[in-house]
């Protein structure tokens, strides 16, 4: 038998039908369904082996390549070990070598110990821990029968856990508006559980849950949820993150939301499947199927009326459900939660009132706008400038996409340590690890892990120098990236053979633990009239601007720097205010380059490199503004294309660029017709400080930009936001060309842009 | 009417813990800046979650 139906790939194994816990809110021995009575206590060997092949069988036919197995009960480690490592035996052995699969075991801790841990280790079985909260919390249901508090064996059971973290699944905690909820928040919390369960008291229309107000259950999610945000959201809560995903279009992570068709079935100590467990609650045989290992395959159980029904998705809600606006969040709530005689299961969730304002509550709070540029800026900066607003726009994009592009590298397994320690860090200590995410070479480190280059485990560099920003004491391994440990914003260890790489960070202090006297370079500022910027020589991700960059700068080396730095920011605060407003606003760094073998200068900017220019220290201060300005024109310009879209990005074309002695793709010509607008007006303010060759260099440049901007116009390749942009340059040129400039030089200048074209070889 | 904005399609991220940066956005911004890049893949967890 054949679809159609969604196969199985979650299977809840009961393995023992009896607890040793008294809990007053289990479905399974306080509710409806008692089918718990006539059932073996145990799970037999012959019926583990059956239920194992039927899953075999199941795999292999519908060509699944992951499955879950959830060991449960009643409490599982009621089995023992002995029983236990045979059942995850047998389950491993034929299921191993098929699919990938994923073993849990979900039990109330009381009988956890490390022996039942040793097999859980050897059978590579996760454990996932019920609790309900603090102390007061979890004392209010989860009791032994004589009404003795189980509270101490089940946190004894989860410090065992913590010691052993490769088995810690997570916390499942049963929700009761009586708690305090950021109580039983911080107390999960501080176990420190890889993920929380929240669970809805099971209940349905016949038998509602106690509710002291209409929305009591929302209300206390609520104020855990808000707190989750503020901090973080540092332990996956799978709730939100479930109601998160399915906003925006993706799958729910949980059974209880959303409209994915349900792809579990249960088998009973007796072999005897049944759907899903949280059934038992709506009436006595609900979740039976008549159906057992021995006599049926999974197909059969799939192809069940009952099973069928709740993979409708969104044709399988009552009415109401269907006209709602949460519906792909909520999907109805859980099955069982519908149950009212007479309509059965066509009613929305006992909870609907509690999931529409926390889902309604989670999406307002979530909503997430995009980046925007307002015209007024796309205007100030396609007239070659852009103020200190301007750079706002452009900064905080480059933000998103920082840590968009960092969000995308955590998932390397080498960056593990790095990002727990920033995602702590990003939670309590924002404005530290915002000025380390910053730093332009972050990105282009980013960009080079993403494209199967780089250090994964640099993440943990970063890591660490947000935690010296923040004054946070920490420990933390770094990664050697080209000789160096280097840390960001903050200079770099150099990192001889030996060196121990464990960092120690203490009272905003740092040193190498095993390595107390490693040679320190911290980064050095070059500074201006109240404006500083880094001179950036110890960054390994720094050689990226395809020019020689200049390895560690001597002091005098630095003080050179300092000193023309001074003088040319001087000279275009004076001569290029409009240039000005917009380098104070977003130039960060500049890298020394090796000055080139043959003469002459050498700069460059990289598209990841937001923020920072790269330069060979020029003869002279004019030349380092003029190369400053000339270089911050593709940052700003960078950081317009990293938004929106100027030109098509599909457009294959050549052109001749006047400043290339090779043919450019578009971007490249319009890159460069940017940076000649400024190199143009640079000259033509300097000819009123130093005619002759300044009337040259102006003349020559603005008649290339010109041209340039017509070229651009006739590719046809711009987007009407390009042609707006092309105009706004096309603006500032323009009136240039009517200014008076000495015969002698334009004549000069026609020479040289002969000569440049002639030697390009273009028409 | 004046627009007064362009409109990326890049989500603003600023205000979104790192810890909950969506894989789509992820797969958006690579797909800008870094369209060379393979798309990050995301990771799929058990949906059952029964308490006992
Ligand atoms: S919130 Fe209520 S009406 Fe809306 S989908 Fe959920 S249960 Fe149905």
């Amino acid at each position: 038998m054949n679809g159609p139906f969604t196969p199985f790939r979650q299977f809840v194994v009961k393995v023992h039908s009896r607890c040793d816990l008294a809990c007053d809110h289990c479905y399974v021995y306080e509710h409806a369904d008692q089918s718990w009575q006539v059932r073996p206590k145990v799970i037999s060997d012959e019926t583990v082996a059956w239920s194992a092949g039927r899953i075999a069988e199941h795999v292999k036919r519908h060509g699944l390549d992951r499955v879950h197995i959830v060991l449960h009960g009643g409490e599982p480690l009621l089995a023992g070990r002995a029983r236990l490592a045979r059942i995850m035996a047998e389950l491993r052995g034929r299921l191993d070598a098929l699919c990938d699969l994923d073993l849990r075991v979900h039990t109330n801790g009381v009988l956890l110990d490390d022996a039942f841990l040793d097999v859980f280790a050897e059978h590579r079985v996760l454990v996932g821990i019920s609790l309900d909260g603090d102390r007061i919390a979890n004392d209010r249901h989860r009791r032994y029968a004589d009404g003795r508090s189980s509270y101490e064996r089940v946190i004894r059971a989860v410090e065992l856990l913590r010691r052993r973290r490769d088995l810690y699944a997570g916390l499942l905690c049963t929700m009761d508006v009586a708690n305090d909820p950021l109580a039983v928040y911080r107390a999960l919390c501080e176990l420190d559980p890889p993920r929380i369960d929240f669970l809805l008291p099971h209940a349905t229309w016949d038998a509602p849950p106690p509710r002291p107000t209409e929305t009591a259950y929302a209300d206390w999610l609520i104020r855990i949820f808000d707190a989750w945000i503020e901090e973080g959201a540092r332990v996956p809560v799978r709730m939100f993150e479930s109601i998160l995903r399915t906003s925006r279009g993706e799958s729910s992570l949980t059974e209880s939301l959303g409209l994915e068709p349900a792809d579990l079935v249960v088998i009973e100590t007796d072999g005897a499947y049944e759907q899903a467990d949280s059934l038992k609650v709506a009436f006595d045989g609900a979740p039976s199927t008549g159906l057992n290992v021995v006599t049926d395959d999974l197909d059969t159980v799939a192809a069940h009326t009952g099973i069928l029904a709740r993979q409708e998705g969104l044709g399988g809600l009552c009415d109401t459900c269907r006209a709602c606006p949460v519906v792909e969040s909520c999907g109805g709530g859980l099955y069982a939660h519908r149950y009212r005689t007479g309509s059965a299961f066509a009613n929305p969730s006992v909870y609907s009132a509690d999931l529409l304002k926390l889902i309604t509550h989670v999406r307002h709070r979530i909503a997430m706008p995009t980046h925007a540029l307002p015209y007024d800026t796309i205007e100030a900066l396609a007239a070659g400038y852009g103020g200190d607003d301007d750079m706002q726009h452009l900064l905080a994009g480059q933000r998103t996409l920082r840590r968009g592009l960092l969000a995308g590298v955590h998932t390397h397994h080498s960056a593990a340590e790095g990002w727990d320690l920033l995602t702590r860090l990003d939670a309590e200590h924002r404005p530290a690890v915002d000025a380390v995410l910053d730093h332009p070479y972050v990105r282009e480190w980013a960009a080079r892990c993403l494209t199967g280059g780089g250090s994964p485990g640099y993440l943990a560099n970063i890591a660490a120098a947000a935690a010296v920003k923040a004054g946070v004491d920490t420990e933390i391994t770094l990664q050697d990236v080209d000789g160096v440990f280097h840390l960001p914003t903050l200079g770099a260890f150099e990192a001889a053979r030996g060196t121990d790489a464990r960092l120690l960070v203490k009272d905003e202090r740092f040193t190498l633990a095993g390595t107390p006297d490693a040679v320190w370079h911290p980064v050095r500022k070059l500074r201006a009239n109240g404006f500083e910027v880094i001179l950036e020589d110890t960054d390994p991700h720094r050689h990226c601007h395809g020019h020689q960059t200049a390895g560690r700068l001597s002091e005098e080396e630095a003080g050179a720097w300092q000193r023309a730095f001074a003088d040319a920011w001087s000279l275009i605060e004076s001569d290029h205010p409009h240039y000005a407003a917009g380098l104070r606003g977003a130039l960060s760094t500049v890298v020394p380059l090796t000055p080139p073998p043959v003469g002459g200068d050498a700069s460059s900017a990289a598209r990841h490199a937001f923020g920072s220019v790269a330069i060979a220290l020029p003869k002279d201060a004019a030349t380092l503004a003029l190369l400053l300005m000339h270089e911050f024109q593709h940052v700003k310009l960078g950081a317009v294309l990293d938004m929106v879209d100027l030109y098509d990005r599909q457009h294959a074309g050549l052109y001749y660029a006047p400043w290339r002695p090779d043919l450019r793709p578009l971007e490249g010509l319009l890159q460069g017709t940017y940076a000649h607008l400024a190199v143009s007006d640079f000259w033509r303010v300097r000819r009123s400080t130093v005619a002759g060759q300044s009337d040259v260099q102006f003349a020559l440049w603005r008649k290339h930009t010109a041209d340039a901007i017509e070229s651009l116009d006739t590719s046809r390749a711009l987007t009407p936001l390009g042609l707006r942009f092309l105009a706004g340059m096309r603006r500032s040129a323009e009136p240039w060309l009517a200014e008076p400039v000495p015969r002698e030089a334009i004549d000069a200048a026609a020479e040289l842009a002969e000569r440049h074209r002639a030697a390009s070889g273009a028409e | 009417m004046t627009q007064f904005n362009v409109a990326s399609n890049v989500t603003d991220l600023r205000d979104i813990p790192l810890s909950l940066v969506p894989a789509s956005d992820v797969d958006r911004i690579l797909g800008r800046v870094l369209p060379e890049a393979a798309p990050v893949e995301s990771v799929s967890v058990a949906a059952f979650n029964s308490s006992i």
